[in-house]
Order: C-alpha cells, then sequence, then structure tokens
C-alpha cells in the first residue's frame, strides 16, 4: 500500500512536471522584446554655445529598434531649420557633405542669458524648443593636487597663457594616476555642470591597463567622453583618472548647463548604460527631452576649458 | 538643517508628558478593572514538557460550572482566567499535537491560584497519520490573511541549498519574489519595503546574505514565524503592507542538546541548554566559500574573497514565579573584496546587529506585561577604487527601542492588550567621489507609538478585534491615529468568514537595488513629504470539512497614497536632501486580487494549492508621463503546489510554482545624440523606451524536488538530503538587456537559475 501511494505521488508530479516541460522553452525573437515601433520620430540635436558662433545641428530620426542603425540612414536630408530669437530669424541649411548637419546661413555669436527657438520642419513633422541661454563661464584656476594631503602641487597653465601653453608647459605635464586635476571657477546661477574630456593625439598610447579588460573592452574605448552632470556646489571639479585612457594632449571642457542641457543630461542614456535592462527597469526611462513634436536636446551652454599632457606612467 | 534646535527639545518634552500621561492612563483604566476582582482566579504559563519551550494559543478551559469558562494563553503561554464563581471544576489545558492536562480544582470566592502545566508532546497516533501543533489557532481564527510556520515545517520544503524563511514564504499564496537569488518579499502587491521584518520584536533592516540569495535568518534558531499578509492589528505598525514576525527559540530548559548541519555552501551549529531556572541557546551559521574561493585564486584566476556569518545567542532566567528576564542578541555581516588589479578593488560589507533585553511581569494574574530594551545597527559600506580614484558609499541606521506590552485578561468574554514603542534613530549617509565628501546626511528622528486593542467574543460564534494606534514621528511632527478592525464568525461547525481592515502609515522608505542588496539602505521621510499611506481590507471565507482539509478563499483591497520612488535624476553631487529632492513624491496605487489556498495538513501526504489572481498599479506625475503602470512584481497569476509524502525514514517533498512573467520596459526606437560634453557622436546609439512597464517577461515556472532519509549517526539522529532546485532545468527570463554596441545586436534575455542539485546532512544530539 506504501508502494502504491508512493507510484502515486511519483506519478503525480511525473505529469505536472511533463505539462511543464512540454511548454518550457525561453527561447524569443527578437520582435517580441520590443514595444510597439516609434519609428520616424525627428531626433534634434543641438548646443548653443555663448559666445561663439551659432553652431551646426543635426536633425536627424528615429528608427524601429529591430533595425540596423547608421547616422547615414537615421539622417533626415530635407529638413527646415531656423532659430529665432529677439525677433531675428537665423536659417539653416543642409550640408551636403554630412546627411543631417545642417549649417547656419547668416554670422551670430550667441547672447548670454538670452532666449533662443528653434523650428524644424520635415515631411508633415514640425519639432520646436526654446533655451535660454546662461550667463557667461570661466574656469579661474587649473591646479594639480597632491593626492595624499589635497594640498596644491602644481598651478596649471590655461588658455589665457596661450594657445599651447597647456599642452607645452612644464607644469601641464602630467604622469599619468599621478596628483589630483582640479579646475576651480566661481559658481554661477546655473543648474549644474558638465564636463567633456577629448584626446586630441589621434594614434597616442593607451596608459589605461587593467587585467580585468580584455582587448574587446580596449577596443570600446574613444577619445572623447562626458561626465554625468554635477551641480558643484564648491565651485570645483575634480578630474577622475578612470576617465583618462590615452596619453598625450588632453582639453577639459567644463560646461555651465541651462536647464534643458541639465535636464538631459542627468537623464541621459549615456547614464542608464552598465544597468541592467529590466531588472533595473525602474531606471530605464525616457530622457527628459526639451524638444516638443520630436525628442532630443536643444540646449544651451557657457564653456570654458584647460588643458594638459598626459604622460604614460614611468 | 539636522541639528536639535529648542524647537526639538520643547517637542520632545511634550511628547514625553504625553507619553507618560498614556502611560498612566493606561494603567488607571486596567488597574480599575484589576481592582473588581469578586471571584476567584486561575492563571499561569503553559509549556513544552520537553523542552520548557513557552506554548502560545494554548487552550485552558474550565469545565463544571454554569457555562464553560476559558481562555487561550498569549504569545508567551501565559493565561488567566478572572471572575470564576467558586465550586468545583475540571481544568483542562489542550495543545493539538500534545497530550491534554487534566485536574480538579476546588475554588473559594476571591481564591487565586496559580497554575504552571507542562504539555507532553503526544506520540505518533500511527504510521500514516502526523499530527503536528498548530500555534497560534487564536490569531488564525479572527485574522484572515495569517500564516505561521514551525521550524520543523520550514525544513520540509525544497531549498536552494539550505532551508530559508523567506524562499519557504514564496511558496505561498500572494507572495512573490522578484527572481531566483532574491529573498525580497513582495506581498499582495507591496513591494519589499512594505513589510516590517522583526526577529524577536526587533526590525531587521536588510535581512539577507549572499547579496539576497539567502535570509539571515537561521532556521536552527527559530521557533516559529508569522506573517499577516495585510490588515495587521494594532500591535504592529509602520509598513504599508504585511508584518512578517519571526521568533527565536528560548533553549531547551530540560536537558542540553545540539542540532547542525552542513549544505554544500555553509554550516551551522546550535547549542542549547538549562542554565539554573532558565535555559539558554547559541546558534551559528558561516559561509566556507571563502577557503574554496581562495583555492581557486591564482595569479592568472581572479576570484572575489567573500563570506558572511549570522550569530544568534539567547539566555532565558526565572526570578521568581512572577518575573522573567531574557537578554538575546544577533549578529550578522557580509563581506566580499574583489581585487581587480593594482589600481582597482571593490569592496562590500554590511549587516546586522540587535541586542534586546526583556523583562516578563505577571503584575496580577490576570494583568501580563513585557518590557523591552533594544537596540539594533545596519551597516553597509562599499568602498571602491577605479584606477586610483576612491569612490566611497557609507550607510548606517542604529536604532534604540523601548517597548512594553499589557495583556489583561479581563474576563472570558475580552481580552485586552496594549502598549507603546518609543523608537530613537540614527541614519547616516555618506558619498565620496575622488576624495570629495558629496553628501554626508544625518537624520536623528524619534517614533513614539501607543495601541489599544481588545479582543472580544462578542458572541459564541463571533469574535471581534477592535484596535487603535498613534504614532507621533519627529520628522514633520508628524500625529496619526489607525483604527484597526478583525471579526471573525462562525457560521457553522466547518464554515468561517472573516474580515478585517486599517489605516497604516510608513515613515521610512527603503531605496534598494534588486540585482544587489547589499547596498540597500533606509531613509527617514521627512517634512517636505508626507509619509505613505495605506488603507486595507480583507475579506475571507473558510472551510474546515475536517481536521484534515481547510479551503480558503481571500479578497484584498488596498489603496495606497503619498508613495515615493528614488529620483535616479538627481546629480551625483546633490547636496539637496530633503525628501522631495531626493525621491519622486505623491504617487499612488492599488492592490487587488483574490486568493484561493487549499490545504492538506494531516497524513502522510501533506500539502497545499494555491492560487491568487491579483492586480497591482502605481501611479506617479513624474514617471511614465504621469499615466499609471504596473510595477516589475504586477503578476496576474501566481500558482503553487507544495507537497510533502512520509515514508518510513524517507520523505518526499516536491513544489511546483507558476507565475505571470514580470513586467518590464520595452525599447521602441533606435536614435543617436552627440555625447553633450565632448558634442561627438559615441560608437554606440541608445535605445528609446515605450511606456513603463508595457511588456511582460515569459510566464515563470520551475519545480523542485527534495529526498529526506533519516538515519543514526554515530547514536545521534541525523538526516541526509537530497535537493534539486529547479528540476526540469526551465531558464526562466530574469531581464531584458539592450545593447546598442552594434547595430546588428539582438536584444539579450538574461536568464535565471538553472538546475541546481545540493545536498547535505542535518543532525541533532
Amino acid at each position: 500500500m506504501v508502494c502504491a501511494k508512493l507510484k502515486g505521488f511519483a506519478l503525480s508530479v511525473a505529469m505536472l512536471g511533463s505539462f511543464l516541460i512540454s511548454g518550457c522553452s525561453t527561447d524569443r525573437r527578437a520582435s517580441e522584446l520590443y514595444g510597439p515601433s516609434e519609428a520616424g520620430v525627428l531626433v534634434i540635436d543641438a548646443l548653443l554655445l555663448v559666445d561663439q558662433p551659432l553652431p551646426d545641428l543635426f536633425v536627424l530620426e528615429t528608427v524601429a529598434p529591430g533595425d540596423s542603425y547608421s547616422l547615414e540612414g537615421a539622417a533626415v536630408r530635407d529638413a527646415v531649420v531656423e532659430i529665432s530669437t529677439g525677433g531675428t530669424t537665423f536659417t539653416y541649411a543642409a550640408d551636403v557633405d554630412s546627411a543631417g548637419r545642417y549649417l547656419p546661413q547668416q554670422n551670430h555669436i550667441v547672447l548670454p542669458e538670452t532666449v533662443y527657438t528653434l523650428r524644424v520642419s520635415s515631411q508633415g513633422r514640425e519639432a520646436t524648443g526654446t533655451t535660454l541661454t546662461p550667463e557667461q563661464f570661466q574656469i579661474r584656476e587649473s591646479l594639480l593636487l597632491n593626492e595624499g594631503t589635497l594640498q596644491v602641487d602644481r598651478v596649471l597653465k590655461t588658455f589665457r597663457d596661450g594657445l599651447d601653453a597647456p599642452y607645452v608647459a612644464p607644469e601641464n605635464q602630467v604622469e599619468y594616476l599621478d596628483g589630483l586635476l582640479e579646475a576651480r571657477f566661481d559658481r554661477g546661477n546655473t543648474p549644474g555642470y558638465q564636463v567633456g574630456i577629448i584626446s586630441l593625439d589621434e594614434g597616442s598610447e593607451r596608459v589605461l591597463d587593467a587585467d580585468f579588460l580584455d582587448e574587446d573592452d580596449y577596443d570600446d574605448l574613444e577619445r572623447h567622453a562626458s561626465s554625468p552632470p554635477f551641480e558643484a556646489p564648491d565651485g570645483s571639479v575634480r578630474l577622475p583618472w578612470f576617465a583618462v585612457y590615452f596619453a598625450g594632449r588632453h582639453v577639459i571642457r567644463i560646461h555651465a548647463l541651462d536647464e534643458n542641457w541639465f535636464n538631459f543630461a542627468r537623464s541621459s542614456p549615456e547614464s542608464q548604460e552598465g544597468n541592467f535592462g529590466g531588472l533595473a527597469g525602474d531606471s530605464f526611462e525616457r530622457p527628459l527631452f526639451s524638444v516638443t513634436g520630436g525628442i532630443g536636446l536643444f540646449g544651451s551652454a557657457a564653456m570654458d576649458s584647460i588643458g594638459f599632457n598626459v604622460l604614460p606612467r614611468q | 538643517m539636522w541639528t536639535l534646535s529648542k524647537s526639538h527639545l520643547r517637542e520632545g518634552s511634550a511628547r514625553m508628558r504625553c507619553f507618560r500621561e498614556a502611560i498612566l492612563a493606561i494603567a488607571i483604566v486596567v488597574g480599575g478593572w484589576v481592582g473588581n476582582v469578586e471571584a476567584a482566579t486561575v492563571s499561569g504559563f503553559i509549556t513544552d514538557a520537553s523542552n520548557g519551550e513557552s506554548l502560545p494559543y494554548a487552550n485552558v478551559v474550565l469545565e463544571g460550572g454554569a457555562v464553560p469558562m476559558g481562555t487561550l494563553t498569549n504569545v508567551d503561554g501565559y493565561f488567566a482566567v478572572q471572575k470564576i464563581p467558586a465550586g468545583r471544576y475540571r481544568f483542562v489545558a489542550s495543545y493539538i499535537g500534545y497530550r491534554s492536562y487534566l485536574d480538579s480544582l476546588t475554588l473559594e470566592a476571591d481564591e487565586v491560584i496559580r497554575i504552571d502545566v507542562e504539555l507532553e508532546p503526544q506520540a505518533l497516533l500511527g504510521a500514516e497519520v502526523l499530527v503536528k501543533a498548530d500555534a497560534y489557532e487564536e490569531e488564525k481564527l479572527i485574522q484572515p490573511g495569517f500564516i505561521v510556520m514551525e521550524a520543523a515545517t520550514l525544513e520540509e520544503f525544497p531549498a536552494l541549498f539550505e532551508s530559508d524563511v523567506l524562499r519557504s514564504l514564496h511558496l505561498m499564496p500572494g507572495i512573490q519574489a522578484a527572481s531566483d537569488i532574491s529573498t525580497g518579499l513582495y506581498v499582495r502587491g507591496g513591494g519589499p519595503d512594505q513589510t516590517l521584518i522583526l526577529l524577536d520584536q526587533i526590525p531587521l533592516y536588510n535581512p539577507s546574505h549572499a547579496f539576497g540569495f539567502f535570509s539571515t535568518f537561521n532556521s536552527d534558531a527559530i521557533k516559529d514565524m508569522s506573517l499577516h499578509k495585510g490588515a495587521y492589528p494594532a500591535s504592529y505598525g509602520g509598513r504599508l503592507g504585511a508584518v512578517l514576525d519571526v521568533r527565536n527559540r528560548d533553549g531547551n530548559r530540560k536537558e542540553f542538546q545540539g542540532t547542525g548541519g552542513i549544505s554544500l555552501i555553509a554550516a551551522r551549529m546550535t547549542l542549547e541548554g538549562p542554565v539554573g531556572k532558565g535555559s539558554w541557546m547559541i546558534s551559528g551559521r558561516r559561509t566556507y566559500l571563502d577557503p574554496i574561493l581562495a583555492a581557486i585564486r591564482n595569479d592568472s584566476t581572479e576570484v572575489p574573497a567573500y563570506y558572511f556569518y549570522d550569530l544568534n545567542a539567547k539566555l532565558n532566567l526565572d526570578l521568581g514565579a512572577h518575573d522573567k528576564v531574557s537578554f538575546s542578541g544577533y549578529f550578522g555581516r557580509d563581506d566580499l573584496n574583489f581585487d581587480l588589479d593594482e589600481t582597482s578593488f571593490i569592496n562590500v560589507r554590511w549587516g546586522n546587529v540587535a541586542v534586546t533585553g526583556k523583562w516578563t511581569h505577571v503584575f496580577r494574574p490576570g494583568l501580563y506585561g513585557n518590557f523591552m530594551v533594544a537596540g539594533s545597527q545596519y551597516e553597509s559600506d562599499t568602498s571602491l577604487s577605479l584606477f586610483d580614484t576612491p569612490i566611497l558609499f557609507e550607510n548606517s541606521i542604529r536604532d534604540l527601542t523601548v517597548k512594553g506590552d499589557l495583556d489583561y485578561f479581563a474576563n472570558p468574554k475580552h481580552s485586552i492588550s496594549g502598549g507603546f514603542l518609543a523608537t530613537w534613530y540614527r541614519f547616516r549617509f555618506n558619498q565620496v567621489f575622488n576624495q570629495d565628501e558629496q553628501l554626508d546626511l544625518k537624520e536623528k528622528p524619534t517614533l513614539l507609538s501607543f495601541y489599544l486593542q481588545d479582543n472580544w467574543q462578542a458572541h459564541s460564534n463571533t469574535q471581534i478585534r477592535l484596535g487603535v494606534r498613534s504614532n507621533m514621528f519627529s520628522d514633520g511632527s508628524r500625529f496619526h491615529v489607525e483604527p484597526r478592525l478583525a471579526i471573525s464568525q462562525q457560521l457553522s461547525d466547518h464554515w468561517r468568514v472573516k474580515t478585517a481592515g486599517g489605516l497604516y502609515h510608513q515613515y521610512l522608505q527603503l531605496v534598494t537595488t534588486e540585482g544587489f542588496s547589499g547596498g540597500d539602505f533606509w531613509v527617514p521621510l521627512d517634512e517636505t513629504v508626507e509619509p505613505g499611506r495605506s488603507v486595507q481590507g480583507v475579506v475571507g471565507l473558510e472551510w474546515e470539512p475536517s481536521p484534515r482539509y481547510m479551503l480558503s478563499v481571500e479578497s484584498y483591497l488596498t489603496g495606497f497614497k503619498n508613495l515615493v520612488a528614488l529620483d535616479t535624476k538627481v546629480a551625483v553631487d546633490s547636496e539637496e536632501t530633503k525628501s522631495d529632492d531626493v525621491f519622486v513624491t505623491g504617487g499612488t496605487g492599488h492592490a487587488t486580487g483574490v486568493e484561493v489556498f487549499l490545504n492538506r495538513r494531516t497524513g502522510a501526504l501533506t500539502g497545499w494549492i494555491g492560487y491568487t489572481l491579483g492586480w497591482t498599479r502605481r501611479t506617479f506625475d513624474e514617471l511614465n508621463g504621469g499615466k499609471e503602470f504596473p510595477p516589475k512584481y504586477d503578476r496576474r497569476h501566481d500558482a503553487s503546489v507544495v507537497l510533502d509524502y512520509r515514508v518510513g525514514k524517507w520523505s518526499f517533498g516536491g513544489s511546483v510554482l507558476y507565475a505571470t512573467g514580470q513586467a518590464y520596459t520595452p525599447a521602441s526606437a533606435r536614435y543617436s545624440l552627440r555625447s553633450p560634453g565632448s558634442q561627438q557622436y559615441l560608437k554606440d546609439d541608445f535605445l528609446l523606451p515605450s511606456q513603463k512597464n508595457s511588456a511582460r517577461l515569459l510566464p515563470y515556472h520551475r519545480m523542485d524536488l527534495n529526498v529526506k532519509r533519516r538515519f543514526r549517526l554515530f547514536g545521534s539522529r541525523a538526516e541526509a538530503y537530497l535537493q534539486v532546485f529547479n528540476a526540469y532545468n526551465r531558464r526562466n527570463e530574469w531581464f531584458v538587456q539592450y545593447n546598442a554596441d552594434d547595430p546588428e545586436t539582438d536584444p539579450d534575455v538574461v536568464k535565471m537559475l538553472p538546475v541546481i542539485p545540493t545536498f547535505g546532512i542535518n543532525f541533532s544530539f
């Protein structure tokens, strides 16, 4: 009787298991993992810098999530693009040599604390945006600190000392991982800052060397990067060494951001990289775009930069 | 912002006055009742004769009067029957699974008798019938959504490496897990932060080891655990959803004994025994992964160093017929160290420490009190160095609690309980990047709570529990009154209907990353946001045609208000630390569903079938464009079948779980933007998220199996087990990973655990 009951139990489990196993494949087609397509939406990429000429801007469109993506394929070539301020309108024309790029047709230096409006239209689609440019911004000093004592070891040359001074001055020759690079400025009335770091010497040797990185990781390294946005309440920013990958000349651009740029930077997809997709699904959210009728960024900033030359570690 | 100002001191003095006045009021009301004794009183403790452990909710009846009089013991095994007319009675103390105790009593008017009873565990009635002690019977009769599990029951479930309290609960209807490696509890549509988890009445803030793989509860140290899935009574508070109350063993008062076990990843040992007029217990567990990892580690193979341990200790002493004291402690820690290379490492440490001193006093036969002082500390430290760039996150919660509970057995119709809770918190969160301190948050709020409730036997078939709880929280000077109600009506011998409801508030918020629980931290909500609020209602119908079977159907509805979610769009060095800066606030939501539970409780084959049909939704103005969305743990269907079959020295167990796939946010397009800081395009394009959590993973299901055999090992009882987790190796989906590295790349689905067989041995002496 015990054996019979045991057999009954085992049979029940086996039947239930068979039923479940029969439908247990978890392979999925890629198309099953996407949402409804939002292809064909205008993507606006326009960044104004105070005290600099009207910039080139880019008009692209979204592509279905399962489709292959390229800048060429996503470029919008027939857009009508205008930027207006104070009753004056500046027109743009498509760059015939670079799909999706639009060039200003008039000269204008971007003014601080001024409202600019963007309008883009293409094939019945219209996207608009507005930005209030920030006040002017200047880096007061560029320093190398002792990482143990946090005292100033050296004062680096800036571009005010000459266009090449930051790259050739002896005090600007910085050995990789040696000291802490810090820029100090007067914190203005801006919601936040963002730093861009660019390695200027194409082909310079790689200084980043870690046991836990492989060749694929090194191939992915780019010669430019952006920091996450930060508030810099004390008017200073330190450059972490993990943002430096190559030897040679580097320029650090510090941007004092408008609301649009700050909102996008703090919600941008760059900040979501490295997160789990669905596991941290709470953080897979739409960035804070500043474009109506499309997506993208129409923002402005005031910018200043410093430079230095990275020497390989001895 | 965080200093103690004079206004705080004035508020504190006012609260202390209020606190003293409330205690005095309770004492006067209760004392007035006590002073009116005109008839006899019988009181005492009911304990297990084999080990001296108290027996909660044992039945005590005095037969022979015009009307039988009786009561149930409280959670400490104490009972009191008052206002007994003089006469001859038969005293019966009974508890399922124990031999009943009978005695004859002749009571005079105003006579007070103390009877401490030791009940003998019942021997097996036959090979095919196993009767288990049914603890917390009273609570189950009146409270819907109430689950109790004894430690022995935990051992019966198929498990992953070791028996685990929280994993076992995932097998019950209405309770879900986020993933195979998570012990977080998602109860009736609520998140893990909405469940209060207590160990011997002390909250544990992150009760997990191994990044969520195991809970910090050592099943050998546990006496029992109870879970209110919702609408919990006034004696608890501070969470919007559920309460898990885990109680450790007191220790064997009769003889020295030990239990232990070895699994694939950890070893554990529990020792206990009598001391004077009391008992002691010490239980420890530690993983031995670290020497295994060290053996694997070499110059070409980097593996992290990791270990965890936990230690429970308890000492109980009887100071006399009316006084007991007990001291208990919990100490647990996880430590991970990973040296990536010369300039980079990761070090993560987290753990809980909790110590308690409790005094139990019988003021008068019908008035019983527990008073406790407890301190706990949770710390989580994460320090990284990436190419010589140091990054540090530290957070800690320390609290000091003074708590008192009084049980008054007024008469056979009314059992009144009341109490207070005062907790002083110290929260700290510190963040340092590249030797620049970016955030140093310190908060020191206090919480003061009072409660009063009456268990009223309104009619022979009707029980009503009416309660009220009041909370005062210093941050924001919050004061809330929370009514609670539970009604149970016996419709016939086999049918019972129950309903319960209440208002709940939550003042602390958990910030958690599901993939890594070591970084979880709690923060108090300050004056800039309203505390979370829920209104809960539960209705249930039970059918018990026999002691063997029970069928229950319950429906629940919860409305949430003032929910918060971490704002992930805050700048990395933001000094804005007010709650409305750190969190997205003003969220609302609801959870509703129906649970069906069929339980076979006795016999060689025991187990249950559970099914839940449920919905849960959230709405935040700043998320998903203000549209309602399901949280990821919204599972439409959730079913479980759990079976255990015993024959001779063998036992066979199996469980099958099924649940609707979790929600996730799919991508709806690809696009590209320049990196604004460098104003250059990156190699990768971006994925555009669609509506929040608008897609579903595949349904989750798995089967676990276990087989055990009892035998003798060097004269001691032992049990060997083999367990298979995910027996048919279904690779359930965990999350979807979109990689934009390659324009041609398809999305990946990261899967959960494969089939994992484990084995081990348990022993006792």
